[in-house]
């Protein structure tokens, strides 16, 4: 990934390792927002999001002097965020859901068309609830499509998998959501 | 012509997010312009990012930078380490001190124990100054 000034995340990372802290702050500032916006979308607390967002960057510098500059630095950082992520969800022991934050909307009086509703930005709440609900790994793999833009062979690499595996991950989130929105909407 | 077999909903999902390699990306663009019901599957596909891609970002509230850098900094790390450490041992010399102060003293009678095995300063064990006090820690910790 290019920055604004042409130094890719690989430079920055070698040059971190040596212990340049302007190219260390760099990364951080660089990341922290996506990393923060993918720890919310996987634990649902912005508390907690926000101390493991500073925990990924401490496990980053910790790791710096063995990551290999190979061009896989998002892949990389998000596999220590998803870890800490998924360690903290094993922790709480929950299947629950969580609130994303955000405000709560009205239940919308049922249309005609479910998913025409919730493309009208109606019900939001119950789109965040649907991909909250998801198993972890689905909604990790989801997550690291949707809203990072990750391949599948990024999010392989990212989730320590085979791209195989990453597929059938986001069929079978998308078939669970589809199926979740549906009868959310059915049962209103 | 020849019906192709209904790609498997994994496969499906690979096409539309265009990940399937060149060989297989033709065969399901073939099969998918004669199927209706995989049209349509498609056509799901394509509302279901819409509605995911209708969720706002969340933001962060501040940098981590100054808490990462803070955290990660060994010169900070040293020079708090120490601090710390200063401030541990005198709060622990502290409570020796007064400890020993304390432990002969018999409470009942108001006067000095017999049993007293107190060897320091008799000036502290009669309600020393706090200069006193600080003169014997230093030259015990001399």
């Amino acid at each position: 990934m290019e920055s604004m000034t042409g130094t890719t995340d690989d430079q920055l990372m070698v040059r971190a390792a040596d212990g340049d802290e302007t190219a260390l702050q760099m990364l951080v500032e660089r990341w922290e927002r996506p990393v923060f916006a993918f720890l919310v979308r996987m634990l649902g607390s912005r508390e907690e999001a926000e101390d493991l967002c500073q925990d990924t960057f401490m496990r980053m510098i910790k790791a710096a002097d063995r990551y290999r500059p190979d061009g896989k630095f998002q892949s990389w950082l998000f596999r220590i965020a998803g870890n800490l992520a998924r360690s903290r969800l094993r922790r709480r022991k929950i299947l629950r859901w969580l609130p994303l934050g955000g405000e709560h909307h009205e239940t919308p009086d049922p249309g005609p068309d479910p998913l025409a509703d919730l493309e009208r930005g109606q019900a939001r709440e119950q789109v965040r609830a649907a991909v909250s609900r998801l198993p972890e790994r689905q909604r990790e793999a989801l997550i690291l499509k949707q809203y990072h833009d990750l391949s599948y062979q990024e999010i392989a690499d990212a989730m320590v998998t085979s791209v195989g595996s990453v597929q059938m991950l986001l069929h079978r989130a998308m078939s669970a959501l589809r199926k979740d929105l549906s009868r959310g909407r059915s049962e209103r | 012509m020849k019906e192709t077999k209904h790609p498997a909903g994994h496969e499906l999902q690979a096409y539309h997010d265009g990940e399937l390699g060149a060989d297989a990306r033709a065969r399901l663009a073939d099969h998918c312009e004669r199927c209706a019901r995989c049209r349509a599957e498609l056509d799901e596909l394509e509302r279901m990012d819409d509605v995911l891609g209708g969720l706002d970002a969340p933001e962060l509230p501040r940098s981590v930078w100054p808490r990462v850098a803070a955290a990660h900094r060994p010169a900070d790390r040293g020079r708090l380490g120490t601090a710390f450490g200063f401030a541990a041992a005198t709060a622990c010399a502290a409570g020796l001190a007064i400890g020993i102060l304390l432990g002969p003293v018999d409470f009942d009678a108001g006067s000095e124990t017999e049993t007293s095995v107190w060897s320091g300063p008799t000036s502290l064990l009669s309600g020393g100054s706090s200069s006193t006090l600080l003169e014997f820690y230093q030259s015990s910790t001399e």
